[in-house]
């Protein structure tokens, strides 16, 4: 089948359009940096904005809560699992401590668990995943098959262990935590670098003569911090879980120390007597983990367009 | 050749993760402060050194070492420092068929429950399944087991079986809340257990549902004039199920984790409680022995998940046979 072209194009039907250099580089919208554009595409999502301002004001509580109500761990055996009052607004455990202040200092320390932990194994995974991928050949192959098994190996396993051979606490909760959260960021650390190393933009700016300085600041780290942050991000809630996960099963922070993760504990012994002491640090871990979830889903979704769904 | 090298690359790995868990978890144990014998009553010398002399304590840590290694090719893991009697195996024996078939369900439950769940969620993208789908989704991630098996302790095993009780003026408890002695119990603590199972499953299961909806082979399919239940079943499911059997090894990890707790909460006596209590006892040969039974179990799902997944996935197989 074959179609004739019978229009007959007349030249004086067409008019020259003037060369105007001016007005094709003119900028009709103003360039956005890739975080103005991200901060953008995240204050579209109405979801990940509420999450943004809970976490806020959790954190809020979780550092200035304490100080405004700094006695939980003052003992009071005259009012004994006192149900919520207009004294003790969250009621009052079994050895009359109030509840309020046990929540926002459990705040505090949920918190400042889920943070550190994460920041630490951001660095271990960034400096260990860097290193291999950077250094490449049979490094990184020696690196990985380390990380291979140390993966392999049940998180639960090393932390029992290593909560039982040391002195419990908070310190103690954060070194085992740490030590088996880095693998997961090595592993994609790694892979970051051999992609980018990889790339023709990275070729051109050697052949430029760039020095591996310029190439770590200038293409490495803006290519992969929007993915380690996000990652950062779903990390938190993570570790928060696990904290409250080995509280519960008598392994994490002890009482007088308070964590959400004891406080539900402490709850649910006096289930279903006194359900307001398991109901209100259960809402707080709920909560909490949801929008550290839904916020990082958001980020994710802002900070690389090209996994939006 | 490729298939094979690559199990047996996955083999050889495993056995080497085997072995430095077992290494790595003697020589931390014995780094423990205290002892199983130290307790709170002070222990006349004489039997202390008796006691020691009967569990080899008195030996050098490396010949302990060696001497464990031997046993454990014998497949003895040795006798329970604290329980008067019991070798670790038997406890093993005994409380992990509970633990398992708790696992099991919990695992069916929320493996089938996500697949279905996910199925049609991606079948009404963008429909209230779907809306469901992911809000379970993002809520099951949120929620720990152990709040979720304390919730359903409270809303069915108090609320709504006091109900029950008050309409046919019983004291019979429809859902029971606590041991494991049919299948009434069996019901909340694997709801519990494989409720976040579930959302992960159906998360992964729409994601690629809705990938393999997208290809040209279902537009193949039903130019044909294939059935839309014959497209759904032979070319969409088929299709998108591989990826969600590569979640089948974390699930089963979480799973066994999870019944640490849940055990705890629902009084259930599987492996769980031995575990907790023996790191509490300073137990040293049953610490061992669950870790090591906990470790290879787990590492062996692994590598059955992940040579499943090389055979039934022929792409997988043609991209490493490349690389």
């Amino acid at each position: 089948m074959s179609m004739e072209t019978t229009i007959k194009l007349a030249p004086d039907a067409f008019e020259r359009v003037p060369k105007d250099i001016a007005q094709s580089q003119a900028l009709v919208r103003p360039s956005l940096t890739y975080w103005k554009d991200a901060w953008r595409r995240l204050k579209k999502n109405k979801v990940a904005m509420v999450c943004l301002v809970f976490i806020g004001f959790i954190a809020l509580i979780a550092i200035a809560g304490p100080i405004a109500y700094p006695n939980y761990r003052a003992n009071n055996l005259e009012k004994t699992f006192a149900e919520p009052d207009s004294e003790n607004w969250f009621g009052t455990d079994d050895l009359g401590r109030d509840q309020f202040a046990r929540v926002l200092r459990g705040g505090r320390v949920s918190l400042f668990i889920g943070i550190t932990v994460s920041l630490i194994s951001l660095t271990i995974g960034i400096v260990y995943g860097g290193l291999s991928g950077y250094l490449g050949g049979w490094v990184d192959d020696l690196m990985m098959r380390i990380v291979d098994i140390l993966i392999t190996i049940p998180d639960m396993v090393i932390l029992i262990l290593l909560l039982v051979m040391l002195e419990p606490g908070i310190g103690t909760l954060i070194l085992a935590m740490s030590l088996t959260g880095w693998t997961g960021m090595a592993r994609l650390v790694r892979g970051q670098v051999l992609q980018i190393k990889e790339s023709d933009f990275v070729l051109v700016s050697k052949v430029l003569g760039a020095g591996t300085f310029r190439i770590i600041t200038k293409h490495l780290i803006p290519n992969t911090i929007g993915i380690i942050i996000v990652r950062l991000m779903m990390s938190i809630p993570g570790v928060i879980f696990s904290e409250a996960f080995l509280s519960y099963i008598g392994l994490g922070v002890r009482v007088p120390e308070a964590s959400w993760g004891n406080l539900a504990e402490a709850g649910a012994l006096q289930f279903p007597n006194h359900l307001y002491m398991f109901f209100i640090p259960a809402v707080f871990i709920m909560l909490t983990m949801l929008a550290f979830n839904l916020f990082g889903d958001g980020l994710r979704d802002a900070l690389d367009p090209k996994m939006r769904k | 050749m490729s298939l094979f090298s690559y199990i047996m690359r996955r083999v050889l790995i495993s056995l080497v993760t085997v072995f430095v868990v077992v290494s790595l978890t003697f020589f931390l144990m014995n780094l423990m402060p205290g002892d199983p014998f130290i307790g709170n009553k002070a222990v006349p010398k004489a039997i202390k050194d008796n006691l020691y002399a009967k569990y080899g304590l008195d030996k050098p840590l490396f010949e302990r070492y060696l001497m464990y290694l031997g046993n454990l090719a014998k497949g003895d893991l040795g006798m329970s420092m604290t329980y008067k009697n019991q070798k670790v195996v038997n406890v093993i024996k005994q409380a992990f068929p509970v633990s398992a078939d708790l696992g099991i369900r919990s695992l069916l439950f929320g493996v089938i429950g996500g697949l279905l769940l996910g199925v049609v969620a991606a079948l009404h993208h963008n429909g209230p399944w779907d809306t469901t789908a992911t809000l379970l989704a993002i809520i099951g991630v949120s929620i720990p087991g152990f709040l979720i098996g304390t919730l359903v302790q409270y809303i069915f095993g108090f609320l709504f079986s006091n109900v029950i009780k008050d309409i046919f003026n019983t004291s019979y408890q429809l859902i029971p809340i606590a041991r494991w002695e049919g299948f009434r119990y069996t019901l909340l603590p694997s709801f519990a257990l494989g409720f976040a199972s579930l959302a992960l499953t159906s998360r992964m299961m729409r994601t690629s549902m809705l990938d393999v909806l997208h290809q040209d082979y279902i537009k193949t399919a039903k130019s044909k004039g294939l059935t839309p239940l014959q497209v759904t079943w032979k070319h969409t499911i088929r299709n998108a199920i591989l990826p969600v059997i590569t979640v089948l090894g974390p699930l089963t990890a979480a799973v066994m984790t999870g019944t640490f707790v849940i055990e705890r909460i629902f009084a259930i006596p599987g492996l769980g409680k031995f575990f907790v209590q023996s790191v509490q006892m300073y137990d040293y040969t049953m610490i061992l022995g669950l870790t090591l039974f906990f470790a290879t179990f787990l590492i062996f799902m692994n590598l059955v998940v992940d040579i499943a997944y090389g055979l039934i996935d022929p792409r997988i197989r043609l991209a490493k046979g490349k690389a």
